[in-house]
């Protein structure tokens, strides 16, 4: 299993809508050549997809969809791989500047190809598709009228809840003592 | 192959204030060592993302996930298959006279690389602990004695105190 993160400066519906939006796979995933919809109902959708990296693989994904939220896919066929899965988890950026993607992904390629070097592709390859992702969802965002962008929240400064020295000086029956950072200095 | 360290310590301060102070990562710079950045990503109730970069690494931003249980528990490690493979587990449990025992856990990777770099002291789990207690210091009340100047961050900004008088500090650029 290989987790990374995006920060993508676009709406999460928007984000989600993206990801969601299979068949627009090859204008944006690094690598993949086709995808194919075969079956679409509720919140599950199977693809037939194909990408073509260092080896052409050709896998049959099932996805299944929670609304601005969450994106998981399974492998349910594929001449080519023993397994394939992972996810999309979509939260708020806490600057109230977009969407951060956590994605996962777990690919057993079979005894040829050891687990580190199947996992350092696979991070690359998240690497890239976070590239890819945050520049196709900005000019979606650019493609969106303005009447249906909603504007994200404005970063709000976290105040905070108690308060907190940032410097004391206490003269003490020892001499004067510096509180700073978490530290504290005696002068004699 | 990794290694784990392990240490505890009373905090003079509450279960509720430790894990105010754990689980704001994107103050973490501000107190625990060998931080150059930290930065909250999200946040969704018992789950964070944050960023943090290092002075071993410098330039190097390090993704982390962070699970947390109010007053009890913080988890930060980096995500499952990048390196180096860090995992900070804080333990919080009530002591006597309104403190707190503090355990913290670190698991850092088992190599010669990573034991002779800059990871190894900042990631040590003793001064990790002084350092939490030093920070849970600036909510208390310090020292006895006469208060030359104290500086509070408050709700309503910065406070300064100087020989008795309050002064409402405003920033200028």
């Amino acid at each position: 299993m290989v987790k990374s993160v995006a920060q993508i400066d676009s709406d999460r519906s928007i984000v989600f809508a993206i990801l969601t939006d299979f068949a627009s796979y090859p204008q944006w995933v690094p690598g993949c050549e086709s995808c194919v919809v075969k079956s679409a109902a509720g919140k599950t959708s199977t693809v037939e997809i194909t990408l073509n990296s260092m080896k052409k693989i050709v896998l049959g994904l099932k996805f299944d969809a929670e609304a601005d939220q969450l994106l998981k896919f399974e492998l349910v066929s594929s001449k080519d791989v023993k397994a394939y899965a992972g996810s999309y988890k979509l939260m708020n950026a806490s600057d109230g500047n977009g969407t951060v993607v956590v994605t996962e992904l777990e690919l057993d390629a079979g005894p040829m190809a050891p687990k580190f070097m199947v996992d350092r592709m696979l991070k690359k390859t998240l690497e890239e598709t976070g590239v890819a992702l945050r520049k196709y969802s900005k000019e979606a965002s650019a493609r969106k009228p303005a009447s249906e962008t909603v504007a994200a929240p404005a970063a709000a400064k976290k105040k905070p809840t108690r308060s907190r020295c940032v410097l004391r000086i206490t003269r003490t029956a020892n001499g004067e003592q510096i509180w700073y950072g978490g530290r504290t200095f005696q002068l004699k | 192959m990794n290694m784990n360290r392990s240490g505890s310590a009373a905090v003079p301060c509450e279960p509720a204030l430790v894990y105010e102070i754990l689980s704001d990562y994107g103050n973490y710079a501000q107190w625990l060592p060998g931080l150059k950045t930290s930065q909250l990503l999200a946040h969704e109730s018992n789950f964070a993302i944050a960023e943090l970069e290092f002075h071993a690494q410098p330039g190097q931003k390090m993704a982390i996930e962070c699970i947390h249980a109010p007053n009890q528990m913080v988890v930060a490690r980096t995500l499952e298959g990048n390196e180096p493979h860090l995992k900070i587990e804080w333990n919080i449990s009530p002591a006597d006279g309104g403190r707190s025992q503090v355990k913290v856990k670190v698991e850092t990777p088992l190599n010669l690389a990573f034991l002779t770099s800059k990871f190894r002291s900042a990631l040590d789990p003793g001064r990790m602990l002084a350092a939490l207690t030093g920070v849970a210091a600036g909510y208390g009340e310090g020292p006895a004695g006469d208060k030359v100047i104290e500086i509070v961050e408050t709700e309503d900004g910065l406070i300064c105190w100087y020989r008795g008088t309050k002064y409402q500090m405003k920033a200028t650029s």
